[in-house]
């Protein structure tokens, strides 16, 4: 049964990758050999645990301990202790910053504790390099029952009957795009995976791509025997490396076993996956940028109708879905749709992945039902702010969605809720801002972002976001006007109105929410040339007060030079340091040099 | 371009010629251009249009569309700044400020003496780790904008010790 | 391996490799699973706790008792010194081997002076429970 006694597992995603999960491998093998118990353990490098704030993270079993932050100089005392001993090392071991408590379990935390894994099942479970480790959690059996059990359009019903929509972004029913497909008849016929995840600060698609890319995989092949699709491709993002390989592997190794290939499991279903480099355009997330793209052209948006569905890739009937929404079919066949309709809300069944990031302690990746408020991932998941500051804003949807304020942290997320308060699902980034962040700059942030990003075609896109853009830019340096805040309502409804696609639907999106929530602030930034938060550089001055001791290490570090003792005398006699507004380049780089206790520099 | 160029176009010809087709394949070719060459200059994308039978301004046209394409050589030290949201509220624009400062140089171009390349990149979704960067490769995670001359001192410091 | 070409061969596939993650699935669900805990101190590795070990282990997989986790513990003792004293060839304790079998949600049940055919009997027992 068991090969070994004991299964180490190293989380293998980019995230602790960065965090040195490899350096820990290398160092736990090398103590394990010291020790002579090499035999007695498999280490596995599998996919995100989605706790990437406490990276790398390693986990034992059968003990089933969830270790934190370890370095390799750990990995010693992992062996000797806990390993040859079964004694914790508690000092690896997470703490709940709430009660203190020492979890030795994943269950114990609080960032695990209200999650639920359907579409991450598998993923930081199995190793995603070896295929026999899918099989064994029951993998391709969904594939079997779509090619024995199942009509073309008994798949598809299935699939219906489950309610689950587009987890890309706009939630479009699958089942219904599925059906769309299967009605367009041609000898040729295609599926797509998108896998381009571009908003900044979404990581949902590579972590599940990383973690179990055989799962994508056994969805395409289904949802191709339900349109008669015989060939699918992912087109991914290259700056997702890792993810690339990993897909690339199960690739040749579901071939080998014919789990795709010609005549699958002797169905004599046929069908072939490739990947497709995308080359860093945000727009090809849009899925007919993203047909042009994988043609070989530059990634605009073409006219619907003709829709994908009835004339996509090479002019065929092509079904594109996004990772999220692959990574849930297999469950939805082998456990049924009423398994998958009794989590989440009546119109969004299931669950979301959400990659939550910002100011928040606990950064990482969960899944949630729909349905969870935002207060629950912010204050119980995400385990609240960091630094004892204040919230601010969450922003989900990233550059298409919107900054969702404290009023309405107890609407239930999923894809309606979200829109009716002026953001979107998109494909599930979430931001979280604190009092330190200003709402101006954000939404310039974003803004400066799909203005990069527009491919230029229509123009309420390429110009009204440019446009938009400058008006922002002269709010944030107080060189705004009253009509500014008007103008920028106006033009943005106007060009949410007549873009051609998503990306120009969704733009003005972080603008016009931050108008709604947070129009004091544009108000303080445009009427009194303040900036509250003390982000917009052009309205704050550093300033050194009374407080001052004239120790002189706040100059030092000024780059320009700009800070001289030529202010009144201190206490001890000595002339006060002061910073010369015309040079000051604002960098903030004197402000923390200032010895806490002394705190004479001040932000106004 | 280096001294073995010949060579350089040879692997390029021959990964187009093992291509299955040529339709639709440019964006595949650019990446693989970019791979052999580290940049697409002018001459490049001139070849890649006639070995593909497509007018070079198609080429171009392409290959300005996409942000993972440079028509400019790289510094021998590339520095990623990345600036997804997570990182850029958790101070990003600093971290690469203090770049431009110290190195003396505006970012998103390589520096006169080639000795240094620093780049504003897209999201790398370790968002867990921000702000992040990578020099040649390597991710420096959880950075403040003290920890910046300690990694140009390494850097220069690994490229001595090569 | 060849290609699979039936369902009926992805079954048997998938018995086969349910071995690779049978214990990551079962260490989840720790309300349902029994532990046997074995004491690896230095008087019970003196007195071949490893080894004993070892053949609970051995035995756990030959049953196919996919519920049961083989664990190791320190012992509790306090005797558990580079001084521990020998009385007539025995340990301070004198209870080496020791094995604690734990049923799910229930108190840990003591074995002391485990050999390695007791060792055999407690997971037969733990297999009829």
């Amino acid at each position: 049964m068991h090969k070994t006694r004991l299964q180490i597992l190293i989380c293998g995603g980019t995230g602790c990758i960065s965090s040195g999960c490899l350096e820990v491998e290398d160092a736990l093998v090398a103590a394990l050999e010291k020790h002579g118990i090499r035999d007695e353990a498999t280490i596995l490098k599998v996919g995100c645990f989605g706790f990437c704030e406490q990276g790398p993270i390693v986990k034992i079993y059968p003990d089933n301990t969830f270790y934190v932050r370890v370095e390799a100089k750990d990995c010693e005392e992992l062996v000797t202790e806990h390993l040859l001993k079964g004694k914790h090392v508690d000092r690896l071991l997470f703490k709940s910053p709430i009660t203190g408590e020492l979890c030795h379990h994943h269950m114990d935390m609080a960032f695990y504790k209200t999650q639920l894994r359907i579409a991450l099942m598998h993923c930081g479970m199995v190793d995603p390099e070896n295929i026999e480790d899918y099989f064994g959690v029951g993998g391709y059996e969904a594939l079997a029952i779509a090619l024995n059990d199942m009509t073309q359009q008994e798949i598809i019903d299935t699939v219906k009957a489950s309610g689950l929509r587009g987890r890309g972004g706009a939630g479009f029913p699958t089942g219904n795009k599925w059906q769309f497909g299967l009605d367009n008849k041609s000898d040729k016929k295609y599926i797509i995976c998108n896998a381009d995840e571009g908003d900044p600060g979404a990581f949902m698609d590579r972590s599940i791509m990383e973690g179990d890319p055989h799962a994508v995989l056994e969805a395409m092949a289904i949802a191709g025997r339900a349109i008669g699709a015989d060939e699918g491709v992912v087109y991914i993002r290259a700056e997702y490396p890792l993810a690339v390989n990993r897909l690339n592997t199960a690739i040749a190794q579901a071939k080998k076993y014919g789990m795709l290939g010609e005549n699958i499991m002797g169905s004599g279903f046929n069908f072939d996956v490739h990947v497709h480099l995308g080359a860093g355009a945000f727009v090809c997330g849009e899925e007919t940028a993203l047909i042009n793209s994988l043609e070989g052209q530059r990634g605009e948006p073409r006219l619907r109708p003709p829709f994908p569905a009835q004339k996509g890739y090479w002019q065929q009937p092509t079904v594109n879905c996004n990772v999220e929404t692959y990574a849930c079919i297999p469950l939805i066949l082998t456990k049924g749709p009423d398994w998958f309709k009794q989590f989440g809300t009546e119109k969004s069944p299931g669950t979301k992945v959400f990659a939550l990031a910002g100011k928040i302690n606990n950064v990482g990746l969960i899944e949630v039902p729909m349905g969870t408020t935002l207060r629950e991932i912010i204050y119980e998941i995400g385990g609240g702010i960091p630094n004892g500051k204040k919230f601010k804003a969450i922003q989900t949807g990233g550059p298409s969605g919107g900054c969702i304020s404290e009023k309405d942290l107890d609407v239930g997320v999923d894809f309606d809720t979200l829109t009716a308060i002026g953001s979107m699902m998109g494909s599930g980034g979430m931001i979280v801002m604190d009092e330190d962040d200003c709402m101006v700059n954000i939404a310039k942030f974003y803004l400066e972002f799909t203005v990069e990003e527009s491919c230029g075609k229509c123009t309420p896109c390429r110009i009204g976001n440019t446009r938009m853009y400058e008006i922002l830019d002269r709010i944030s340096k107080g060189l705004g006007k009253p009509e500014d805040l008007v103008e920028l309502k106006e033009l943005g409804q106007i060009i949410k109105d007549s873009s051609l696609c998503g990306l120009g639907n969704t733009a003005p999106n972080p603008v016009l929410s931050t108008l709604e929530h947070f129009m004091d602030e544009y108000e303080a930034h445009v009427l009194h040339k303040k900036c509250p938060a003390g982000a917009c550089k052009d309205l704050v001055e550093y300033k050194i007060t009374e407080k001052c001791i004239a120790c002189g290490i706040c100059a030092k570090v000024c780059p320009v030079d700009c800070i001289h003792p030529t202010g009144e005398e201190t206490k001890n006699g000595k002339k006060k340091y002061v910073i010369d507004q015309d040079a000051c380049i604002k960098c903030g780089a004197c402000l923390p040099k200032c010895p806490p206790k002394i705190g004479a520099i001040i932000v106004e | 371009m280096e001294k073995n160029e010949k060579a350089l176009f040879a692997e390029l010809d021959s990964y187009i010629d093992s291509l299955p087709s040529k339709q639709g394949a440019l964006i595949s070719v650019l990446h693989k251009a970019q791979d052999i060459f580290g940049f697409i200059p002018k001459e490049v994308q001139a070849h890649v249009a006639d070995k593909l039978d497509i007018p070079a301004s198609k080429v171009y046209g392409v290959l300005t569309f996409y942000s993972f394409f440079t028509m400019t050589k790289k510094g021998d030290n590339r520095v990623n700044v990345c600036m997804g949201t997570a990182c850029f509220v958790r101070g990003a624009d600093k971290i690469l400020e203090k770049f431009e400062r110290d190195l003396n140089m505006k970012a998103n171009t390589t520096r006169e003496d080639g000795l240094w390349s620093v780049d504003g990149l897209r999201c790398i979704g370790a968002c867990g780790l921000a702000p992040i960067i990578t020099v040649n490769g390597k991710s420096y995670g959880r950075l403040v904008v003290d920890d910046v001359p300690g990694i140009i001192e390494e850097t220069l410091a690994a490229k001595e010790a090569k | 391996m060849s290609k699979i070409n039936s369902r009926e061969e992805l079954k048997t596939l998938r018995n086969k490799y349910r071995d690779n993650v049978i214990m990551r699935l079962v260490s989840d669900e720790a309300a349902t699973r029994t532990e046997i805990r074995c004491t690896v101190g230095k008087c019970g590795i003196d007195a071949g706790a490893r080894d004993i070990m070892k053949v609970i282990f051995d035995e756990v997989n030959a049953l196919r008792l996919e519920h049961v986790s083989v664990l190791v513990q320190d012992c509790s003792y306090g005797c558990d010194s580079a001084d521990a004293v020998k009385i007539e060839g025995n340990f301070a304790c004198g209870h080496d081997c020791v094995v604690d079998v734990v049923y799910p949600g229930k108190e840990p049940k003591r074995f002391m002076k485990v050999d390695a055919a007791k060792a055999k009997e407690i997971v037969k027992e733990v297999a009829n429970a």
